[in-house]
């Protein structure tokens, strides 16, 4: 009996040691952890060095899918250390590190990645609405010469170049469906640009037959495999299966060639190897993980590593790389081929929803199953804000990057969304330019509506007290929660500081004090401070009780915010 | 930019009275997006950013007060995370197990990745695809039931002497040495009428038989070989959408001898006395047959069926015309049905099939041309030929749900299902008992589109043990396809 009793003992101390080493090596506390430093915050990577252009990358579609799918999945599971911090995520631990390129206030720098926009600054509909270039598409006051015509696929589609020497890709809507993904793609791009990500200049372009013109050794690739010049002829019927307004126009979508010299997607997960500036795992990048985020909300699903691009750039004088992303046809509940209710909700290859229907004997029903497109709105997708859980989003293939979001991680970019007014979202899906208004009011009441569930989806793992800045002895910070009314009622909020050191100990606690503001008046601990930094740690209740920390960090000689943990 | 606009405010209130005032904002609702009065505490003025300096760079005046231009002190360049010392402990040894794995894995990648694009794999693409001919290439394999492990290859081209005719032809060997080559043309002459031909010709060198009747024991399992040729022609004409008549005339050869197959044991040796073996065997049966047959289709033939019926008549006079004097009717019905059940793509497929033998000449009908549970769609638990007589009735149910879709539930996609069938070979109706009916049951996963179907995996049990299939053949397909189709039409079904 001793004999069992001592083993048993034996036992729960090695489980104890296991469960406090997980606890202990995946507490998440701050955003970067490092000692503090009376610095300016880093808001820029220095990603642009002059670098020889890389080899142009052409990842094979179906080893991505079967890597993406299975191989990357099982590799994750069966690492060790992951599931060490698995477990640590029972103590409020992250399941993976950090990300690696967030600044010591937990925002990502601007890069060549990303650059920050509406989540820092303040933008009018009208500018967020114009997208990276003129919102305006190719010039029309000439006739576009077709210079390339793309013949395979769903769609068919044609390069063209306007009077401006401009080179643009025409791509047609699926013939099922006219205007869905020409909207979707435009209305996507637009956000994710003003997110901060690097796109394409995608616009919604109306045109006659009249408007093409075919340049003169314009090639095309025949079924069988031969080619030969393209003619007028070939450009009608090409155009046959298009969908035409009733007065006769064509509708499509521009998306305006990047600058530069394109090299090849970007791998979601791995960095390019003939990059120098690229120094940080993909999956580790913040806005990569966000982009989940993002996707979930856009229902861009489609987010393998083709629908990337990087591009070689030449800008004062430097030549480095820019990521983009591109192709956002697929979104907002269509695909390329038209509105299709799996996507979105399973990867293309889900042994759990799988197992899951076997098992059951095909009683497990899936809700994609009997999901709807709304009622007489022809032009939209399966896109809805009920039922919408921004968890239970899945992209067609899994993305190790999002395999690799953090709370903290989703919470940045949904304070990002959270920042898009609903004037924002007005004014960016009009240019999607709907033919049926009722379409338009639509899809800007589900976005509106959607990226409030996913801020407070999010806000509620991880206190929305943000933006703290330090004015005259008075801390201020922003609660986004009380925007937009995402949470009832009205918050209290509570705050206490103390003196701490580099090392971000802090002692010397103040009592906890209760407000209805957001701010902190600190002059008289400021003055009275015994120690270089002052800890300023914020709370808020909404009627459930305090919520987790967010702690701001001062620095006492300057007098500016240095740091923040969550 | 909803804000106070008085910035002292909130620090006077807090300096003079010790409790902070509450902004007010019009805030819209989250519900509605429209706008709707209330008053919470919100965001103090921290900057007034415009858009023209941000949107360049990325810097200005924004929610975390100025946010300067790219300079010395605050830019960086990104390195990869340090990994912490208890992950280096683990991760290290990590490496080196998961090195052979990654290592294959990598290595099918680079294969896959270098063949998709080289000459090899277009050249077998191009025969897969529509190129240079009018031609589309199906390779297909089918392991279990008797046949052993096969591989077939099939072509369709779609321009035969003007572009609405068709040729097929196929071609399939298995491990068991089972042969089948086929060659059908298909004279489409306008939407209602066609006039398929084909030769079909089929070896078996171990052909099963167990005895004649629905009491013939599993321990009598016996092997022959089996040779049979068929060349053909008819009519079709259908009336409507989903009526059809087919009229067929066919030359028929089949040719028993010992098997070739020294695994099993022979037919001479289980039936050693001549009078005990069955009436054909060792010779050649040869003869001619005309059928006649009505179709009634109210679902598609193909992919998934979810509602609607299928019925089908057929009846046939085979005459021989060697001079065994061998004369017999065959007298078919079928009717199939399928019951959606709840939400999508569930349903429940039912099926009975009756066949009768009527011997309508002074000797013996041949036992090769007898019907019997070949073709594994009948008694799916049980061994190919494993009853023979001269009638049989199958009744089957099949529960059918949608496991995997590719994209759209109407594409490409795995179906599962679970069958039962009932059966029984008889030589008399008065045979057909409930308690004779051979029962057997199992389940399977089907490679479908509604367009198409791919293959199957199935797995029957009965009595007599489990029987696996591997198989690129539809079950419950309301019309299997005929000669044109290479369909085997001995026995005539």
């Amino acid at each position: 009996m001793g004999a069992v009793r001592f083993r048993c003992a034996r036992h729960l101390r090695c489980v104890a040691v296991v469960l406090l080493f997980a606890s202990r090596s995946t507490a998440p506390a701050s955003a970067t952890g490092a000692d503090l430093v009376d610095a300016p915050v880093i808001w820029h990577a220095d990603d642009r060095h002059d670098i020889p252009e890389p080899a142009e990358r052409e990842p094979n579609l179906y080893v991505d899918m079967v890597e993406s799918s299975f191989f990357g999945p099982v590799g994750r599971t069966l690492y060790l250390p992951r599931q060490i911090r698995n477990l640590g995520t029972l103590f409020g631990g992250d399941h993976v590190p950090p990300a690696g390129n967030v600044n010591s206030l937990d925002e990502v720098p601007n890069s060549t990645w990303f650059t920050n926009r509406i989540g820092l600054f303040r933008f009018s509909p009208e500018e967020v609405a114009l997208g990276p270039g003129d919102g305006e598409g190719p010039d029309r006051s000439q006739a576009w010469t077709i210079v390339r015509a793309k013949t395979e696929g769903v769609t068919p589609g044609f390069t063209i170049r306007d009077a401006r020497d401009e080179l643009y890709l025409i791509k047609f809507d699926p013939p099922c469906c006219p205007s869905v993904a020409s909207a979707a793609g435009v209305i996507s791009g637009r956000i994710l640009h003003a997110a901060g990500y690097n796109v394409p200049d995608d616009a919604v372009v109306h045109f006659r037959r009249e408007q093409l013109a075919l340049a003169e050794d314009v090639t095309l690739r025949l079924p069988d495999g031969h080619t030969r010049t393209m003619t007028e002829t070939d450009v009608d019927r090409l155009l046959e299966p298009v969908f035409r307004l009733p007065d006769g126009r064509y509708r499509a979508i521009a998306s305006k060639f990047l600058s530069g010299t394109p090299i090849g997607p970007f791998d979601y997960q791995h960095t390019r190897r003939d990059d120098p500036n690229d120094r940080l795992r993909h999956e580790d990048r913040r806005e990569l993980r966000g982009l989940r985020t993002f996707a979930a909300w856009l229902f861009h699903f489609d987010t393998k590593q083709g629908n990337s691009l990087d591009m070689y750039v030449e800008e004062d004088g430097k030549r480095f790389v820019r990521h983009y992303l591109i192709d956002f046809a697929s979104t907002l509940g269509t695909g390329a081929s038209g509105p299709v209710s799996r996507f979105n909700h399973e990867y293309t290859v889900s042994l759990a929803g799988v197992g899951a229907r076997l098992l059951t004997l095909g009683l497990h029903e899936p809700d994609w199953r009997t999901i709807q497109r709304p009622a007489d709105l022809a032009e939209v997708g399966y896109f809805a804000s009920e039922p919408y859980d921004p968890r239970e989003f899945r992209p067609l293939i899994p993305n190790p990057a999002f395999a690799n979001r953090t709370d903290r991680d989703g919470y940045w970019a949904a304070k990002i969304i959270a920042a898009f007014d609903d004037e924002h979202i007005a004014a960016i899906v009009r240019q999607g330019k709907y033919r049926d208004a009722e379409a338009t009011a639509y899809v800007t009441r589900v976005l509106c509506q959607r990226r409030d569930i996913l801020a407070r989806t999010y806000f509620d793992r991880v206190p929305p007290l943000d933006f703290f800045t330090h004015e005259d002895g008075i801390v201020n910070y922003h609660d986004l929660g009380a925007r937009r009314g995402i949470y009832p009622g009205t918050p209290r909020y509570r705050y206490r500081y103390a003196g701490c050191g580099p090392d971000r100990h802090a002692s010397g606690w103040s009592e906890w004090r209760e407000t209805a503001m957001t701010q902190v008046e600190i002059r008289t601990a400021r003055a009275a401070a015994a120690k270089p930094y002052l800890v300023v740690e914020c709370q808020v209740d909404r009627g459930d009780g305090w919520s987790r920390s967010v702690s701001a960090y001062l620095a006492v000689a300057s007098g500016r915010i240095i740091a923040i943990d969550r | 930019m909803r804000t106070c606009k008085h910035r002292l405010l909130p620090v006077l209130a807090t300096l003079l009275a010790g409790t902070a005032p509450v902004c007010s904002a019009e805030l819209p609702s989250a519900a509605s997006g429209s706008s709707q009065p209330q008053t919470v505490a919100v965001d103090p003025p921290t900057g007034e950013a415009r858009a023209d300096t941000a949107i360049a760079g990325g810097f200005g005046t924004g929610r975390w007060g100025e946010i300067p231009p790219p300079g010395k002190r605050n830019t960086i360049l990104n390195n990869n995370i340090r990994r912490p010392l208890w992950e280096n402990v683990i991760y290290y040894p990590y490496q080196v197990v998961a090195a052979p794995f990654r290592f294959l894995t990598r290595g099918g990648s680079w294969a896959v990745a270098n063949l998709s694009g080289s000459p090899f794999m277009r050249t077998l693409k191009s025969l897969g695809t529509a190129s240079f001919l009018p031609i589309k290439a199906r390779w297909g394999v089918s392991a279990g039931g008797d046949d052993g492990y096969g591989l077939s290859f099939t072509t369709d081209s779609y321009h035969v002497f003007r572009p609405e005719h068709r040729l097929k032809v196929g071609l399939r060997y298995t491990t068991r040495d089972n042969t089948k080559a086929t060659l059908g043309i298909l004279f489409n002459a306008g939407h209602k009428h066609s006039f398929p031909f084909g030769i079909v010709f089929r070896h078996q060198p171990d052909a099963r038989y167990y005895g004649l009747g629905w009491d013939a024991p599993a321990s009598q399992e016996s092997r022959y070989t089996n040779e049979t040729l068929q060349v053909g022609g008819g009519y079709r004409r259908e009336f409507g959408a989903s009526l059809a008549v087919k009229i067929l005339g066919l030359y028929s050869e089949a040719e028993t001898e010992a098997s070739e197959d020294d695994d099993h044991p022979l037919l001479e040796t289980v039936f050693p006395a001549p009078s005990d073996r069955p009436y054909g065997y060792g010779e050649r049966s040869t003869g001619v047959s005309l059928r006649l047959a009505l179709e009634r289709r109210g679902t598609p033939d193909r992919g998934r069926p979810q509602c609607g019926s299928g019925q089908r008549l057929a009846a046939s006079y085979f005459s021989a015309t060697d001079d065994s004097d061998v004369a017999f009717w065959t007298y078919r019905a079928e009717l199939q049905q399928f019951v959606p059940l709840w939400h999508t793509r569930r349903a429940l497929a039912l099926r009975g099939v009756f066949t009768r033998l009527r011997n309508d000449g002074a000797a013996p009908i041949p036992f090769q041309r007898l019907l019997h549970n070949d073709e594994p769609d009948l008694l799916r638990g049980h061994l190919d030929q494993r009853f023979r007589d001269e009638g049989l009735l199958v009744l089957s149910a099949e529960y059918r749900f949608p496991v995997w879709n590719y994209q759209g539930i109407d594409e490409l996609g795995l179906d599962a299902y679970l069958f039962y069938d009932w059966g029984q070979v008889f030589a008399h109706g008065d045979q057909i008992a409930l308690e004779r009916l051979a029962a057997s049951y199992g389940g399977g996963l089907r490679l479908i589109t509604t367009a198409n179907f791919i293959g199957r995996f199935e797995i029957g049990h009965s009595d007599e043990g489990t029987v696996f299939r591997l198989r690129a053949d539809q079950v419950f397909q309301y019309a299997k396809g005929g000669l044109y189709d290479g369909r085997s039409q001995i026995p005539l079904r």
